[in-house]
């Protein structure tokens, strides 16, 4: 349980960089500025639709957290960790489609569906990055996995699938160079109609996909709790900081990706790429 | 505690969160505006519920071939060390099998449509 | 004091203001935006999320109309603001009658009940597809004030594109200040591009620009991480490809001849040239040729697209006098 709440508290501190480094106000006080907004809906919107929508993001957020070891231990004693962060992870595609189709507006509709597509291009790169840490482990749960890496970190002998998940993980998160489903170019895109309640929820959940997400590189690639002198947990917590505060670092680096050009790419490069990657590891692993 | 309490512990805990961030909302302000929908200034034509027209639609039938493919990998990943060779010719034979198609893709265009 | 009213003026602090311009506002923009700079506000990109409006210049009655649609569909506490007055926001409550001042009630701008859903109409592939009408501009973040662009759209390609000018005139407040222009041309188009960071830096080098402040050796860096960026070439390059025969069917100026990103790379070396005191090449920009030549432009593009290529023609259509 300690560690949904860990990475929760983490979500909201992705948020207070991301305030700093974009010189606007911090979480808490945009928080209530959404709260005492009044709530606003479009004529004949799909209201239900749209909230199932937002609040399922925080909702596969917390459920995907449930899997995250810090050190050796995670709030669920499960042997699939890998399988059901990756099962969560996908619930994103839906909730930013609901949100997008149901507020009955052309850009936000635009918003849903540019997610969809985008979906189409990170997921696949994505599930082999996460399958070549697994295969490497024999095993599919993420302490094992973090554990596995007692002399060298998979982040290092497999460079190519951890640059995949990383791409990966500011993609499922609609972030930064990935961020066009919410682009300013469409005014907000899927957001645009979020009614101030809505918005905070679905926004949160954003924050707490990216803590996820980060909270994953660690015992898939970066040696789990493994280093010197410091608790296993702790370690955990201190890699996990570093690629979230990378990931959020990025966001304002970067332009957007849009799509029509960037699936070409995912699978005519990334893909091949991480297979290749795949490769080299299962050969070792069979030597 | 078992599995399912700690699941259903997290669930009440986000969906607690959730409900007060609703029920505060509705305190400071009680009423709904039905407004909109955003155009720029400008008023709706027509509904935006629509038939869209999903200009990827064939990368979506290629993505389902590759992702219902992936079901098998998560279970040979962890026998791949076991049982050895035989597993990883098997299963790269099948994925260039895939990767044929993708590149028939590729080359019909179904990858890029701006 | 309760509970509500010291949550209320906690929001009230940091408000998100929704900024539209008037052709003839871009003065006041400028001073908007630094005046959000300075006190660590953002703006809102949609006015869903706010209701703090920003109106600068003086729209003429269409713009105006376009704006009240807007304003009327934005959630209170609302506050409808000149540019000067940032430090005296003063919402309306939320306990009123919900009647416009005028005494129309609010949302009423967009009778929902006769809209009918999308029609069909053929698209490219030959397909019957329905079809969307939307609109771009003339109330939108980072567009350029008084354009509005009718699009029809199938899935968010656009199948056919109308330019209306909604508001011009008011003399270019450019005019002699072409670095300072390319600069918040850059800024605007790095925004709509979703490079948050380099727009931020474009927009600051602009200002000080104005201000008469030494910016050379900060915009060489600029040019330096824009130019460098795979990314943004990526994505703009062969996009919005403009024939040079458009020179003469439009009378559009040369520069215009090309892509996106060349566009993007002209303006650079304009304002490089610009600040170093260079003859500023072209001089008088022919906006309305500008317009006139983008329903081609965005014809067959997506949103994202037309979205830079409008950016990275940028008409003012201050300089504008007669409205088409």
């Amino acid at each position: 349980m300690l560690e949904v709440v860990v990475l929760g508290v983490l979500a909201v501190a992705a948020a207070s960089l991301d305030a700093v480094l974009a010189g606007g106000p911090g979480p808490f006080r945009e928080a209530a500025r959404l709260l005492v907004l009044e709530r606003r809906t479009t004529p004949q919107a799909d209201r239900l639709l749209a909230r199932i929508g937002a609040i399922a993001l925080p909702l596969a957020a917390a459920l995907a957290a449930l899997v995250v070891p810090f050190g050796g231990h995670a709030a669920l004693d499960t042997r699939v960790g890998v399988v059901w962060f990756n099962a969560m992870e996908v619930v994103g595609w839906a909730a930013v489609w609901l949100v997008g189709w149901g507020a009955n507006s052309a850009f936000a509709l635009v918003g849903g569906y540019r997610f969809i597509a985008q979906g189409l291009a990170y997921e696949l790169p994505h599930m082999f990055a996460l399958i070549t840490a697994a295969l490497a482990a024999h095993s599919l749960d993420l302490r094992a996995i973090g554990a596995a890496q007692g002399g060298l970190w998979f982040g290092v002998w497999m460079p190519v699938a951890f640059a995949v998940y990383l791409v990966s993980a500011l993609a499922m998160a609609f972030w930064g160079p990935f961020g066009a489903p919410l682009g300013a170019d469409i005014a907000g895109g899927a957001a645009l109609e979020l009614p101030g309640p809505d918005r905070l929820v679905f926004l949160a959940g954003r924050y707490g996909l990216l803590a996820v997400a980060s909270a994953v590189a660690v015992p898939l690639f970066l040696g789990g709790g493994g280093g010197p002198v410091l608790p296993a947990w702790l370690w955990s917590l201190v890699k996990t900081c570093a690629v979230l505060a990378l990931l959020v670092w990025a966001r304002r680096r970067l332009p957007v990706l849009r799509m029509d050009r960037f699936v070409q790419a995912a699978w005519v490069v990334l893909i091949p790429a991480v297979l290749l990657q795949m490769l080299v590891v299962a050969v070792v692993v069979v030597d | 505690m078992p599995p399912y309490a700690v699941v259903l512990s997290v669930l009440g805990l986000v969906g607690a969160v959730v409900a007060a961030v609703y029920a505060l909302s509705y305190a400071m302000a009680p009423e709904t505006l039905e407004a909109g929908p955003f155009l720029s200034g400008g008023r709706p034509r027509e509904h935006a519920f629509s038939r869209y027209h999903v200009r990827w639609y064939a990368v979506t039938m290629v993505f389902l071939a590759f992702d219902m493919e992936m079901v098998f990998m998560y279970p040979w990943a962890l026998v791949v060390a076991s049982v050895g060779v035989k597993a990883v010719v098997e299963m790269f034979a099948f994925l260039v099998l895939l990767l044929v198609g993708v590149l028939y893709a590729w080359r019909e265009g179904a990858l890029r449509w701006a | 004091m309760g509970l509500r009213e010291r949550l209320r003026g906690f929001a009230a602090r940091s408000p998100r203001p929704f900024v539209v311009s008037a052709a003839d506002g871009t003065g006041d923009r400028l001073a908007v935006e630094a005046g959000l700079r300075a006190r660590r506000w953002r703006p809102a990109v949609s006015p869903a999320e706010t209701g703090v409006l920003v109106v600068c210049g003086h729209p003429g009655e269409a713009l105006a109309e376009a704006i009240d649609v807007v304003w009327s569909a934005m959630p209170g506490p609302r506050a409808r603001i000149r540019p000067d007055e940032l430090d005296g926001i003063e919402p309306d409550g939320l306990e009123s009658d919900g009647l416009e001042s005028d005494g129309a009630p609010r949302g009423a701008a967009s009778p929902s009940d006769d809209v009918g859903m999308a029609d069909r109409a053929d698209d490219r592939d030959g397909l019957r597809l329905d079809v969307l009408h939307v609109p771009l501009g003339p109330v939108l973040a980072d567009w350029p004030a008084g354009l509005r662009l009718d699009l029809a759209l199938q899935g968010d390609v656009v199948q056919s594109a109308e330019a209306v000018i909604v508001d011009a005139g008011g003399g270019s407040f450019w005019a002699g200040r072409e670095a300072a222009r390319r600069l918040d041309g850059a800024a605007r188009f790095l925004r709509v591009a979703g490079w948050a960071d380099a727009a931020r830096r474009a927009a600051v080098l602009r200002d000080d620009v104005l201000d008469g402040r030494p910016v050379r050796d900060r915009f060489e860096a600029l040019e330096r991480t824009v130019r460098r960026s795979r990314l943004l070439r990526w994505m703009t390059r062969g996009v919005g490809n403009l024939a040079p025969d458009a020179v003469e069917r439009h009378g559009v100026p040369a520069w215009c001849v090309g892509d996106v990103a060349g566009r993007l790379d002209g303006w650079l070396r304009e304002i490089g040239a610009a600040l170093d005191g260079g003859g500023t090449p072209g001089g008088h920009d022919r906006d309305e040729a500008l317009v006139s030549v983008l329903p081609e432009l965005v014809t067959g593009a997506d949103l994202g697209q037309a979205r830079l290529i409008v950016a990275s023609l940028d008409p003012d259509l201050a300089a504008v006098t007669a409205r088409a």
